[in-house]
């Protein structure tokens, strides 16, 4: 399969060896040659796809019976060495699935259908990036994802999403995320303040909250009881509070 | 009309009050507990106080972990979701939406998530009315933080009941008392009779912010509206009358009222009676002056005759305290000076208000002597006319409506002190003769319940002790709501007002007793009409034939 015309030239990873609602499984076109963990990837090209991230990579030989063994060389030395290594093992990767795309338009949920097994997997664009990060949901899978270490995916993949978006929208975005990311881990707030520490790097300065615009309040409350004059009182028909 | 949005209501009952889930973006430090909050958007629209401001987590676990440091990431994420505040609010009356607006009783509460926002200037204009709109409103403050708003008293049904001034010393209730009878002088519709034991009333008044003080009563009003006595002959030359009242006017009863402060044990109060059944008018005299002896005196009577002498000593301090005002007979008989509590008595009936001032004698046994005194003078002739005017004897008019004034009211209203005197009458009683009482006190606690639970409108500056502040809110339907809402007052110019004579409690900050005040009880106005009220005034106050 090739890839759509609007991915241009752009390289396929891998391609879905199995699949299900929630995560495929891909099988990298070279050895080593999975995408970064938490990245965006899109399954399939030119027409309805599925958009996930990258939970869970391996390597390992492509018959289960054969056993590694330890060569002791150097790199460099063992590729010189055992040149048929790269035929006999395999990189494979799982995506956590998202949503659905058609083109740049995005849809958060479980897909429709499966992955269909043998669909070419892509790095996911940024205006795709941008439209399923825009919003919460996106979290939600990831925080179910069995395979990884839930803070390290939700880093990994918030730092991508962060990185989708403009700089003057990522505090917001940052705490529009934590908000709903405490919802859905409740009690476990270690994991939580992990995130959060881990993604303040890539901030600007958040600084002390602002205070909100406080309303105008009087300048000084009057005098409770106005004094008298020294001595004496003016005449009837005067302001006997007037200070003299 | 609504102002800010606060939040939305998260939980409640009827009983309880509501709770709202207050909004991330709005400053808890300026919400206090007082204020008035409005519910928008469904049928009905909530008028509701905040009685009291929490802070809340989503979860022990977040109060547990160490506190994220201000400024980060996640200090933010946790701000207005899994910390946050809330409030509890109390609504008082409801309005149907898109009905003519008359106010009802809350019996139904809001749903779930619905709108609470600050209360407007209208939402409150709609309570608590607008001074003038009519008679016998009474502008006495505003509610907290909303200065340019009027909270007004109905004098009209404040002057219906026996009402209360509570607070600890230092947060004005002397100043709220001179406001409050400045309004009721003003609207006309009682005649006030005050029992001025500091000397606060009359002409000047101090100001403990000031070394000057401040104008009394008469000084505003003049002297053809309000008199004052005096019982300190010193103090003659500023006042307009000098209190002199002769043994005879003595009765059991207010000696029993001293009960306390002479230390009087149960067999001095029994030798009273038998003295006076054996000389209903001159008993006091007879024994004061020593004439017979405890034998003799205790033969006649039938009392014991150590009880007879340890009574005469304490007798005899009384008249020596007492003896700047209190007269053997002998120095009235063949005067034509006026008897001075008949006079105070004509003057009330006659519309006049009077203020009675204790200059140096201003120590408890002679504010209790003479207030019991006077007081009972005026139960016996508002008794006497009332009855006259229901019977429906021809020409007979009810008398005038009375409101007397009294500080330390607890000495005259304790449990036990209350049933002597006629104070504990005119609480329980005498609104029905018009006759009804405005108790200024410290100590709330020491009245006795059956008294605090008849007054009608209370107003009450702070008030830290806690059987005080039970025996304030004892009885009131939000009584744990509006806890909050006393402790949160400041100890000056802030006072919590519930009762008949408003619509629903608010905490206001009170007006000032200054010239806004005198301007509108009608000083410096020069129109025609006042020309000739002032050309009225000054012939009562200085008739022709002076």
């Amino acid at each position: 399969m090739q890839p759509s015309d609007s991915r241009g030239e752009q390289e396929e990873f891998g391609e879905v060896i199995s699949g299900d609602s929630q995560s495929a499984e891909v099988e990298c076109r070279r050895l080593y040659g999975a995408p970064p963990f938490g990245s965006f990837v899109c399954i399939g090209a030119g027409g309805p796809g599925v958009l996930g991230v990258v939970s869970h990579a391996s390597t390992a030989p492509y018959e289960g019976s054969r056993i590694v063994q330890a060569h002791g060389l150097a790199p460099g030395e063992l590729e010189a060495h055992k040149p048929h290594l790269p035929d006999l093992l395999r990189t494979v990767f799982r995506v956590r699935l998202l949503g659905e795309c058609y083109g740049d338009e995005v849809r958060v949920a479980t897909p429709s259908q499966p992955p269909r097994l043998h669909s070419f997997v892509y790095a996911a664009g940024a205006a795709q990036i941008g439209a399923v990060t825009a919003s919460t949901e996106f979290i939600r899978p990831l925080v179910r994802a069995p395979e990884a270490d839930t803070e390290d995916l939700l880093v990994a993949v918030l730092r991508g999403a962060l990185e989708a978006q403009p700089e003057a929208r990522r505090i917001a975005l940052a705490v529009l995320w934590g908000k709903y990311l405490f919802r859905l881990l409740r009690d476990d707030l270690v994991t939580l303040e992990g995130v959060m520490r881990r993604l303040e790097p890539m901030l600007p300065e958040i600084g002390p909250q602002a205070p909100p615009a406080r309303t105008a309040r009087p300048p000084e409350h009057p005098r409770f009881e106005r004094p008298l004059p020294l001595v004496g009182g003016p005449p009837r028909g005067d302001d006997p509070f007037e200070e003299a | 009309m609504s102002g800010e949005r606060l939040g939305v209501i998260v939980r409640g009952s009827l009983s309880r009050g509501l709770e709202m889930r207050i909004d991330p973006g709005v400053p808890l430090e300026e919400l206090r507990a007082g204020m008035f909050a409005v519910t928008r958007g469904g049928a009905r629209r909530y008028l509701a106080l905040i009685t009291d401001l929490q802070l809340a987590a989503a979860s022990s676990n977040i109060l547990d972990a160490p506190v994220p440091p201000e400024g980060s990431l996640l200090r933010a994420v946790l701000e207005g979701d899994a910390v946050y505040s809330q409030a509890s609010l109390r609504p008082h009356l409801v309005l149907e939406e898109g009905t003519a607006e008359t106010l009802q009783p809350v019996r139904g509460i809001p749903p779930h998530f619905t709108e609470v926002c600050r209360a407007s200037r209208e939402d409150v204009e709609a309570v608590f009315g607008r001074e003038g709109e009519s008679a016998g409103v009474f502008r006495i403050g505003a509610p907290l933080d909303m200065d340019d708003i009027a909270v007004c008293l109905d004098l009209q049904r404040f002057v219906q009941r026996s009402n209360g001034i509570f607070g600890k010393s230092g947060t004005g209730k002397t100043f709220l008392t001179r406001l409050v009878l400045a309004g009721l002088i003003h609207s006309g519709l009682a005649v006030n009779l005050v029992f001025d034991m500091h000397n606060e009333y009359g002409q000047r008044g101090t100001d403990e912010r000031s070394e000057t003080g401040t104008w009394g009563l008469q000084r505003l009003f003049g002297r053809h509206r309000v008199e004052v006595f005096t019982l300190d002959p010193q103090r003659a030359a500023d006042a307009d009358y000098q209190i002199r009242i002769p043994y005879t006017f003595l009765d059991v009863e207010d000696v029993l009222g001293l009960q306390n402060v002479l230390q009087l044990s149960p067999t001095a109060a029994e030798t009273v009676h038998l003295l006076a059944q054996r000389n209903p008018k001159g008993w006091f005299g007879e024994l004061v002056a020593g004439k017979d002896s405890d034998e003799l005196v205790a033969g006649e009577t039938g009392a014991h005759a150590a009880a007879v002498a340890a009574l005469r000593r304490k007798l005899v301090r009384l008249s020596r305290e007492c003896g700047a005002f209190l007269r053997p007979d002998a120095e009235f008989a063949g005067t034509r000076e006026p008897d001075s509590v008949e006079r105070i008595v004509n003057n009330l009936r006659g519309g006049k208000h009077t203020i009675v001032q204790f200059g140096r004698y201003d120590q408890l046994l002679h504010y209790l002597l003479v207030s019991n005194l006077i007081t009972r003078r005026i139960d016996e002739r508002w008794r006497e006319l009332a009855g006259e005017s229901i019977a429906g004897r021809p020409g007979a008019e009810p008398p005038p409506r009375v409101v007397i004034t009294i500080e330390e009211a607890h000495r005259f209203l304790e449990p036990g002190i209350a049933q002597h005197t006629s104070f504990g009458r005119i609480a329980r009683e005498l609104r029905k003769y018009q006759v009804t009482l405005l108790i200024v006190d410290q100590r709330p606690s020491r009245i006795e319940s059956e008294v605090l639970s008849q007054l009608g409108t209370k107003i009450c500056c702070l008030l830290d002790d806690e059987h005080d502040v039970q025996a304030v809110l004892a009885g009131t339907a939000s009584g744990a709501g509006l806890r909050g809402v006393l402790a949160g007052l400041d100890t000056r110019q802030q006072a919590l007002i519930f009762g008949d004579a408003l619509p629903m409690p608010v905490a206001v900050r009170t007006r000032e007793y200054g010239t806004e005040l005198w301007r509108e009880l009608g000083g410096g106005r020069d129109d025609a009409s006042l020309a000739e009220e002032a050309r009225r005034n000054l012939s009562r106050d200085f008739p022709p034939d002076d």
